[in-house]
């Protein structure tokens, strides 16, 4: 598959995930920097059976990057996004607090599940850890969002 | 409960998902062109500015090496002109006025779409999704000697809006240094924020200087009357604020 047919196929999706990862101001920021890697080393894509888990773990590990040199930076996007322009994105305030009280990989173990239905052994294989760390994840997670959303 | 709780936990997805952008094409991400490498690179001698003429990509991104000369030579290099309807671009002036040197691409066909052009033989210039109509228009301007922490374009970071014709869209060019990670850009009506905007190149590397086009569409731009921009370093601190008024149609 070449790097256009599978920014055709997953940027849509891949940027939906992003946007739960860090929020939808730099979701097409992330997406952007994993697929401007790619058309530089398109040889990352030879061989793969199964684009997606390559793609979601990329998106993931651009996060964590990005994370690490700007981790105010994003905390400040969540933070403007539930009075700017927040207030067309995601209209409910109460989702952003409960987002931005997540780990980054709970955000995406969450995501996988809830949104996109994988069951446990495949988020698994997505992220490249074990199934206990998914399991361990989603509890954590629900937890969070249980007194988040209460 | 257990269910309930899965119940708010997939509506809490499901806006997240829905508030996600649009993916830009693929084309508008694309690398920008190497010329040198890093141990190349020298002090900060140039800014750039684009001048709009055209339709220009929302969000199109231009990125400027950051050792053009002060005469630089500019040829385009790729367009999508066919080989009998020349793209050529003027010689710059060769003594510069204040710094300002300026190109002006020609074509003699409509709806030239103009993707790379070179600065000193040197691929320094991708503009993806310009289209410049027939006859002459300057797109594209270069300035040299603007250092980041002063000059006309080096702060407040976001320049005055131009009304780009037929369309009605406001369009701001952002520049960045290495000093500013981002722009946050705010369009209001002098009560609310008709628009908000990150505007954060990620394609360039350390060092580079980076002009964000920023494209708003014609039913901001209708009511929208000044602006304001906070840049902010790696470190989330703002570096300064600026802004400024649109002048109505």
């Amino acid at each position: 598959m070449t790097v256009e047919a599978a920014y055709s196929k997953w940027a849509a999706a891949l940027t939906q995930y992003a946007a739960m990862l860090v929020g939808p101001d730099d979701a097409g920021d992330v997406v952007g920097d994993v697929f401007a890697r790619l058309l530089a080393e398109p040889e990352r894509l030879d061989g793969l059976i199964d684009h997606r888990p390559y793609l979601y773990r990329s998106v993931l590990n651009a996060v964590r990057m990005r994370a690490r040199s700007d981790r105010r930076r994003n905390r400040r996007e969540w933070a403007n996004s539930s009075s700017q322009h927040g207030a067309e994105l995601l209209r409910d305030p109460a989702v952003v607090a409960a987002v931005r009280r997540l780990s980054v990989q709970q955000r995406a173990v969450t995501y996988l599940a809830y949104w996109e239905d994988l069951d446990v052994s495949t988020i698994a294989g997505i992220l490249a850890v074990s199934e206990g760390t998914v399991r361990r994840q989603l509890a954590r997670s629900r937890s969070k969002l249980r007194e988040a959303l209460a | 409960m257990k269910d309930q709780l899965d119940q708010r936990i997939h509506q809490l997805v499901t806006e997240v998902h829905d508030a996600a952008p649009v993916p830009p094409p693929l084309e508008l991400i694309a690398p920008q062109p190497t010329g040198a490498t890093a141990g190349s690179r020298r002090p900060i001698l140039a800014a750039a500015m684009v001048v709009i003429s055209g339709v220009v990509a929302l969000g199109a991104v231009v990125v400027l090496r950051r050792d053009i000369t002060e005469n630089p030579a500019a040829t385009v290099v790729e367009s999508s002109v066919p080989s009998t309807a020349p793209v050529a671009t003027t010689a710059p002036p060769t003594s510069a006025e204040e710094g300002r040197v300026a190109f002006e691409i020609e074509s003699e066909a409509d709806g030239v779409a103009i993707t790379e052009v070179d600065v000193d033989n040197q691929r320094c210039l991708r503009i993806a999704g310009v289209e410049t109509p027939a006859a002459a228009s300057s797109i594209l301007t270069c300035e040299n000697d603007v250092q980041p922490a002063g000059g006309p374009l080096a702060r407040p970071g976001v320049l005055a809006p131009q009304r780009e014709e037929g369309t009605g869209r406001l369009v701001f060019v952002g520049l960045h240094d290495p000093g500013v990670a981002t722009i946050l850009l705010r369009v209001d009506d002098g009560t609310l924020p008709l628009h908000r905007q990150v505007i954060e190149p990620t394609l360039w590397a350390p060092g580079d200087i980076a002009v964000a086009l920023v494209a708003l569409p014609a039913e901001v731009s209708q009511n929208a009357s000044s602006f304001t921009t906070e840049l902010y370093d790696n470190d989330g601190t703002v570096v300064s604020v600026g802004g400024g008024t649109i002048p109505a149609d």
